[in-house]
């Protein structure tokens, strides 16, 4: 017996494989210290993989890093793409039969289920779009594909498509529900179109933004099935993210709590260590969602609190 | 389109404007909203430095007529226009100058107040701003406007407050400021006092009467009492036709044209 209270059992191989048994311990006989020292190792487990049977491989820190990197990267691309649309549909699409038509291909996409937009994603960004790179860019490694698989720009994109008709869609109410007379008083001070929609605007429509925004985050972290045909893998072989030069790699395979859902409660061998380790990662994807829905919050009310700038 | 069972021609009272200069013409001005014509061939001079007050019914055309006078119209969809409008000769219709530019020099405030989102400072420093101003530049234009309101007084502790803050005259005044800072040569007032109470509303027609000394201003208003306290010549609009143009008070006690004579003495329609 250690100092600490801690026991460790010699076994035979032989009988530790039969038992089933890696370590044990005597936890009611740990100290303050040894309970916290046990406790970080078992979160270091959680979140870095350990050798325990019931240990994740990898533990769920990469795939947490990969769907919050997944995320901002779809945010990146389908935020600006987003508003721009919903500010074309409202200033200058607004009336006749293009803009009712755009509007109804809008609403129509939102409702088309996440699976297709996988099948979309893999043709057209995988096959498509990543196969001509690697044509171009790096023919000296094919048959081996560099962009023509899988992988997290792919996956951001795919994942941007999916949520461009709520972001489309939001940001248009946000603005249509300025008063017009908002955007008149300004064009009869001299305003031009573009002035009006930059200085005025806009800036009251960054709280439908937000909600766009967090909709559209919503939206992306529950998709995970089109995630599995455009790069999601349940060990990535080198992280998207990393201290090498550009930090950020995103030809690369990643991993993604909601496929640790998936894989753990369907795929893995023992469903006593499996399932509530899908639970656990469910509750970390709820826990992410959270976050970014309080932040969201929290800027927002800054937005609302300041004056706008001019 | 439709023939009124009226006289259409405009009647305008002889030597009406013989003594003033003109600030803006119309020449023949009319305006369609798709295929429904809104106004007919209307021939309006707006005097420099007067108040010309233009009275109708609700849906003669006022608004409509004001809007054509800044170009605001344009801002439609479906909407054509044809004739002239002349500011110190330029045709304003006519692509010469640039619309921005018509707008500062006809500036524009409308029934309703509706500062925007922005504090008491940087609504009236607002056209001033797109214009390139920086903040040195702006304190002493923005003071003059607000001055010019009679405004100053009553905001100068806090002019980084929220424009929303304000009493709904006050926002008006601030709209009225908002336009003055730009110094146009002519303000158009679409119901400037529609949204007030009483006593707010004899204020700001006190204040238009100063105003009425430092740009030309047009004045549309279904308020007869309004329009025969303020203005110096007034002019009758029924049906998008302009019918008379006259002086106020030859106007209101002694028309020239029958149909204003039973619009102003409310034996109309």
């Amino acid at each position: 017996m250690h100092a600490d209270g801690r026991h460790s059992y010699r076994l035979g191989d032989a009988d530790a494989h039969e038992a089933g048994l890696v370590t044990a311990e005597r936890r009611n006989a740990l100290t303050f210290a040894g309970k916290l020292a046990f406790f970080g190792e078992r979160l270091r487990a959680y979140a870095f993989g350990g050798d325990r049977p019931g240990d994740h491989g990898q533990g769920l820190l990469p795939a947490l890093a990969g769907t919050l990197t997944l995320v901002l990267l779809m945010s990146l691309i389908v935020m600006p793409i987003g508003v721009a649309a919903a500010v074309h549909l409202h200033v200058y699409a607004g009336h006749g039969r293009i803009g009712a038509l755009v509007r109804g291909a809008v609403g129509s996409l939102a409702g088309v289920p996440s699976i297709v937009y996988g099948v979309l994603g893999l043709g057209l960004f995988v096959h498509g779009i990543g196969g001509g790179l690697d044509r171009w860019l790096h023919a000296d490694r094919l048959p081996v594909p560099t962009f023509g698989t899988g992988g997290l720009l792919w996956a951001a994109l795919t994942l941007a498509v999916l949520t461009l008709p709520v972001v489309v869609a939001t940001v248009e109410q946000g603005l249509a529900r300025i008063p017009d007379t908002q955007r008149l008083g300004s064009l009869a001070l001299g305003a031009t179109r573009g002035e009006t929609l930059r200085r005025l605007l806009l800036p009251q429509a960054r709280p439908a933004v937000l909600s766009a925004w967090i909709l559209a985050v919503a939206r992306a972290v529950g998709a995970v099935a089109p995630l599995m045909l455009v790069g999601v893998v349940k060990y990535a072989p080198a992280s998207p993210i990393d201290a090498a030069f550009p930090y950020l790699h995103p030809s690369r395979q990643f991993t993604h709590l909601g496929f640790a859902v998936y894989d753990q409660a369907l795929i893995s061998p023992d469903a006593l260590v499996g399932v509530p380790r899908a639970y656990s990662a469910a509750l970390l994807l709820v826990a992410l969602v959270l976050v970014l829905n309080a932040a969201a919050g929290l800027v927002g009310r800054r937005l609302r609190d300041r004056a706008l700038p001019i | 389109m439709a023939t009124p069972d009226f006289d259409s021609t405009t009647t305008i009272a002889a030597q009406l404007f013989d003594d003033v200069a003109i600030a803006l013409r119309t020449r023949s001005l009319s305006l369609w909203f798709e295929q429904r014509q809104i106004l007919h061939a209307i021939d309006l001079a707006v005097p420099a430095e007067r108040i010309l007050a233009v009275i109708g019914p609700s849906g003669s055309g006022k608004t409509s007529l004001l809007r054509c006078l800044n170009r605001l119209n344009e801002e439609v969809h479906g909407c054509r226009i044809d004739g002239e409008v002349l500011l110190e000769g330029a045709d304003l219709l006519r692509a010469a100058v640039p619309v921005h530019e018509v707008r500062r020099r006809v500036g524009m405030v409308f029934p309703k107040p509706d500062p925007f989102p922005l504090s008491i400072y940087e609504n009236v420093a607002y056209g001033l701003r797109l214009l390139g101003l920086r903040r040195a530049a702006l304190d002493a234009p923005v003071e003059d406007a607000l001055r010019a309101v009679a405004l100053w007084d009553e905001v100068a502790d806090r002019l980084d407050a929220p424009a929303f803050a304000l009493t709904p005259g006050q926002q008006q005044r601030l709209a009225i400021a908002r336009a003055l800072a730009l110094q146009p040569q002519v303000l158009l007032m679409d119901e400037p006092a529609a949204a007030l109470d009483p006593q707010s509303s004899l204020h700001l027609e006190d204040l238009l009467r100063r105003l009425g000394r430092r740009c030309a201003i047009v004045l549309a208003t279904h308020n007869l009492q309004q329009a025969a306290r303020v203005a110096d010549y007034a002019a009758f609009i029924s049906d998008g036709r302009l019918i008379e143009v006259n002086d106020t008070d030859t106007l209101f006690t002694n028309p020239l044209r029958r149909e204003t004579e039973d619009y102003v003495t409310g034996r109309y329609g």
